[in-house]
């Protein structure tokens, strides 16, 4: 009995742990996808934006649904970021480059986090039968429904 | 009847706990300044492939200032040796609660009565 109880703390720990990671992994996802979405915009931004003609006027946003009247005054280059508060000048099409290596690396590691989150599921969904069946077990032999609860 | 838990033994948990909160501190530490660094880095070798010609400019709030190729690796490369020896510094901190920690464990298992585990 005693032994069935120290399984299932041990098998409840575990539980709790893959569903923390669970949730990391998920913090993780979203913010890969916001990464992804990021880019995207940026690129396409870029790529419209190689379309006009020098003068050209545009609306930048400046928040609360708010936009200044402004003028492109270089339709050829852009400045992008290198992180590190590190900045450069480059050409449309270098940008864009930049960008696309940056957007395969997020697709990377979002294959691997999506890999994980299917690992971890699996695990969970594997370990809670165990859990739950371990649980009935332990109520029905102390006799003492509700006695061993544990949230699973 | 649950065995009362001598005192001595609650301050060693509550030792123990407030020990591995520390270590979860530590490790979130060093995780952000090893991000830090794999940015610096990044950054230097981005800007290893410009010319001293290039056009480069350091954020500052909200605001991109101009600045030259030489001084932003100068200042980048600076940042990475800060960074270096910060995760130094914290990798030791990091073994010195590690240690702790496995000591109060051994103490507790003792204590407890709990049959210490085989190594390896």
């Amino acid at each position: 009995m005693a032994t069935e109880r120290e399984q299932l703390q041990k098998m409840l720990a575990e539980l709790d742990y893959y569903q923390t990671q669970l949730q990391v992994l998920q913090q993780q996802s979203q913010l890969i996808d916001a990464s992804i979405s990021d880019i995207l915009i940026a690129d396409q931004t870029l790529t419209e934006i190689g379309k006009l003609p020098e003068g050209t006027e545009i609306l930048v946003p400046i928040g609360g649904s708010s936009f200044i009247q402004a003028k492109i005054t270089n339709t050829k280059t852009v400045i992008v970021g290198l992180g590190a508060d590190t900045s450069t000048k480059k050409t449309i099409e270098d940008a864009q480059k930049t960008l696309q290596e940056r957007l395969s690396e997020a697709q990377k590691f979002k294959e691997n986090v999506q890999r994980g989150l299917v690992e971890i599921s699996q695990r969970i969904e594997v370990l809670r039968p165990q859990v739950e069946e371990l649980v009935a077990k332990i109520r029905e032999a102390s006799g003492k429904p509700g006695e061993a609860k544990g949230s699973v | 009847m649950a065995q009362e838990v001598p005192p001595k033994v609650q301050h060693q948990l509550a030792q123990f706990q407030q020990l591995q909160q520390q270590a979860q501190a530590i490790i979130n530490q060093k995780f952000q300044l090893q991000l830090q660094l794999k940015e610096t880095e990044r950054a230097l070798e981005e800007l290893g492939k410009l010319t001293t010609e290039s056009e480069v400019y350091k954020s500052v709030g909200v605001l991109l200032i101009k600045s030259d190729k030489p001084v932003l690796e100068k200042e980048l490369n600076e940042k990475k040796e800060t960074l270096d020896l910060r995760i130094k510094t914290i990798e030791k901190q990091e073994e010195r609660i590690r240690k702790r920690l496995e000591e109060l464990q051994q103490q507790l298992r003792q204590a407890l009565g709990v049959p210490t585990p085989p190594a390896g």
